[in-house]
């Protein structure tokens, strides 16, 4: 089975962003970046499914030239090759349409992305490619075992693929909902479906030398004016600092009188 | 750990690879990152830690492996042949023309590391190479008359160098044998085949997945 899937070069989710004076764009100067953490969980499943079905695992992703790095780090967990297709500024729209084109070149059976990536958070890239490519869709995939379960301590994938049918456990307000989608489909994954390995020396060395293709979104036929305008950031409101007070009485009394929560 | 002293760095190399057989080549034996070495199990953190880059000279590569043995077999090609491993990483193929009887060796490479793996790979295999760290430069004519370039073509920049510093080094009387293991960037249209091997796709020794490994000669 060839599964497509992606990994999206986002800011590094440990570190603080800090918006430019123009308070219209984020600094990127100084800035780390890392893989999508949703699209590392899409990575495992896509290798964990080719374990068991056999075919080939392509990486793509979609942004800057340096994006490379993230496709590299994917093809050291052991996906066989990459695409990159690079691009200034990339919205949910201009990433699905580039998505887009590219499942029409490699004509995947399955393609399984993050469910969100954690720089714009926007949760709509999957969705928006399976409304595209007219594919079903099963979005938030998770795991009925859990991440503590010997299935997944077994790496036994989460996706149940049978006879041209994939069956996915989906994560829903308050419980699971059971999907099963005709494929080709749009998978989409959530922070339960497994826990991604880590590469090994033997396979970063051999991701060093894997092929990565790459296009432009002019080459893809792909307009690259994004829909979306980012009109301001703005920080979150700064926590002010908390006072000790004397003994419980104090406290008592600056609930009451002043806090007014009693 | 001081990266610019030998020393130290084959120590390192005794104590954290295994002295292994490639399987194409079993009669070499290399300080290799094998399943059962201290190297193999390393993470980036490791690497950094230990002040190395990509050891590239601590695997086996397919295309080196196709080599040494092209090199090995067909020593009418090599014997009394100045040779120039470019890339040489493990020093591999520059191992085998010295075995084939080349009348000097020079083993090139960008990675000190590389240099003293080469240095205790040549003592292994009780062999003269001369290795060097550094890199190419393109426009500069070479003392030798044979160069190798063994899995060197594995990406689009390099191997569009590489191209075309073949095709100068083909005005000026130089042999180049290319070894690559269907990495995309070079086909037949380019240069000829002169031989073909299944060599081990994964860079352990054991040879799980076998990879069609061809070997060009320019001349």
């Amino acid at each position: 089975m060839k599964i497509l899937v992606t990994v999206k070069r986002v800011t590094d989710y440990e570190r603080k962003v800090k918006i430019a004076p123009d308070g219209k764009s984020l600094l990127t100067d100084g800035m780390s970046f890392v893989a999508n953490p949703f699209d590392e969980i899409a990575v495992e499943e896509a290798l964990r499914l080719n374990k068991a079905h056999g075919g080939e695992v392509v990486v793509v992703s979609v942004g800057p030239k340096d994006s490379t790095q993230e496709i590299r780090k994917a093809l050291a967990m052991g996906a066989h090759r990459g695409i990159l297709v690079t691009a200034e500024t990339v919205d949910s729209d201009v990433y699905a349409r580039a998505l887009q084109q590219l499942v029409e070149k490699e004509q995947p059976e399955l393609v399984i992305m993050g469910k969100q990536n954690t720089d714009d958070d926007a949760n709509q890239e999957g969705q928006l490619l399976a409304g595209y490519l007219n594919w079903p869709q099963a979005t938030f995939a998770s795991k009925e075992a859990g991440l503590d379960s010997a299935d997944e301590k077994a790496q036994k994938p989460g996706l149940v693929v049978d006879n041209g049918q994939l069956t996915v456990v989906r994560e829903a307000d308050g419980g699971l909902e059971h999907l099963s989608v005709d494929l080709p489909a749009i998978v989409t994954t959530d922070l339960r479906l497994n826990q991604p390995r880590f590469a090994s020396l033997p396979g970063i060395m051999k991701a060093k030398k894997k092929k990565v293709e790459e296009f432009s979104l002019g080459d893809l036929g792909v307009d690259p004016a994004p829909k979306l305008t980012y009109v301001a950031y703005s920080e979150p409101k700064e926590r002010q600092a908390g006072q000790i007070v004397e003994n419980i009485d104090a406290l008592v009394d600056r609930l009451r009188n002043e806090a007014k929560v009693i | 750990m001081d990266t610019d002293e030998e020393g130290p760095k084959e120590r390192w190399i005794h104590e954290y690879t295994r002295i292994e057989s490639p399987l194409l080549v079993p009669e070499l034996r290399l300080h290799l990152a094998t399943e059962t070495s201290c190297l193999w199990r390393a993470t980036d953190d490791d690497l950094r830690r230990w002040g190395i880059e990509d050891p590239f000279w601590a695997f086996a590569w397919p295309g080196g492996q196709a080599m040494a043995r092209f090199v090995l077999d067909q020593r009418v090609w090599f014997e009394g042949r100045a040779v120039l491993d470019y890339g040489t990483g493990s020093g591999i193929a520059a191992l085998a023309a010295a075995k084939s009887g080349a009348r000097s060796v020079r083993a090139l490479d960008h990675d000190p590391w590389s240099k003293v793996a080469v240095q205790l790979n040549a003592r292994l295999n009780d062999v003269n190479i001369f290795p060097e760290i550094g890199e190419i430069s393109y426009d500069k004519p070479i003392l030798e008359d044979t160069v190798l370039l063994a899995d060197m073509t594995y990406d689009a920049v390099t191997t569009a160098n590489i191209v075309q510093w073949v095709r100068t080094l083909q005005t000026r009387k130089v042999t180049v044998w290319i070894a690559d293991p269907g990495r995309g960037y070079i086909s037949e249209d380019l240069f000829p085949r002169v031989a073909t091997y299944s060599a081990p796709a994964d860079i352990d020794v054991n040879g799980a997945y076998m990879v069609r490994t061809h070997i060009y000669r320019v001349c």
